[in-house]
């Protein structure tokens, strides 16, 4: 079982959108969407249960998830600009 | 041409797999690279090989490893993670005392609950034992007595259709030993025997 994160991004009608996608065992389960400057959007949901090990892939791939919507935020962009 | 192909990876940085699961790159020289890695059971300072790190990482880039230290410093404690790399983390970002046991101390719990795996082969051990047993009541069964039960008898005397619900119950208390009180068990059964499709006899 593991999870894998894959980047969809694509041009936009109003300019690129940034888009990366949770998939734990092939399964969709979260995706993360940023369009020109905004803020970065993480949506997801889970149906129905889940077992242990999946639910632990899940976590590691949101956490993931977190870390490249740290990447794409304001904060992240001003510190940049500061170093 | 290794060394220059790894002396072009600044460290510290964050890097990420073809599946973009993220690291945090300490050090990385012609042999060896020392990084971060993010596992569930928390994190841990891994020494590899400098080739196969480039194979497999590249960087992120454009994301200070501060900003990523302070991340990783946040999940560690929920997660946990190794002294080492606790200390690694708190060179990039500050990190208080307390946070620092709760992560060392979540990755002593997670390391101790490893072994838990141990009574569950116990388990299962047990569980096959006892199908043994059972295999061997069976062998022993098939030989000499081949005894009915209450319930088997139940449903014979029903199906032969020759004694009424008084003398059937009758017969199987005198062999089996039951109470007044399931009397009602030859309905049961009948009515058991109905819906299995047997088509019992009526009642007499």
């Amino acid at each position: 079982m593991s999870y894998a994160i894959k980047d969809t991004s694509y041009e936009g009608k109003y300019g690129p959108v940034t888009r990366f996608e949770l998939e734990v065992d092939g399964v969709h389960m979260a995706t993360l969407t940023q369009a020109g400057r905004k803020d970065p959007e993480l949506t997801w949901a889970v149906h129905g249960p889940q077992s242990w090990p999946a639910a632990k892939q899940l976590l590691l791939g949101l956490l993931e998830l977190s870390v490249h919507a740290d990447k794409l935020s304001k904060g992240a962009f001003n510190a940049r600009v500061k170093s | 041409m290794r060394a220059s192909s790894h002396s072009k990876v600044p460290t510290p940085s964050v890097c990420c797999d073809h599946q973009r699961r993220t690291c945090l790159l300490l050090a990385i020289d012609a042999k060896d690279a020392t990084y971060i890695s993010f596992a569930i059971e928390g994190f841990d300072v891994v020494r590899s090989d400098a080739t196969d790190f480039t194979k497999r990482y590249h960087p992120l880039g454009d994301y200070p490893p501060e900003r990523c230290a302070q991340l990783y410093a946040s999940y560690s404690r929920d997660l946990g993670a190794s002294e080492q790399a606790i200390l690694e983390l708190g060179k990039l970002t500050t990190i208080s005392d307390q946070e620092k046991t709760m992560a060392t101390k979540k990755r002593a719990a997670n390391a101790a609950s490893v072994p838990a795996e141990k009574p569950a082969a116990k388990k299962a051990a047990a569980k096959t034992a006892p199908a043994k047993k059972a295999t061997v009541k069976k062998v022993a069964g098939d030989g000499a007595t081949n005894r009915p039960s209450a319930a088997q008898l139940f449903q014979e005397l029903i199906m032969e259709g020759k004694k009424t619900d008084d003398q059937i119950f009758a017969e199987v208390q005198k062999q089996f030993g039951l109470d007044e009180k399931k009397r009602g068990y030859v309905k049961w059964y009948r009515n058991y025997l109905e819906k299995q499709g047997k088509n019992p006899p009526a009642a007499k």
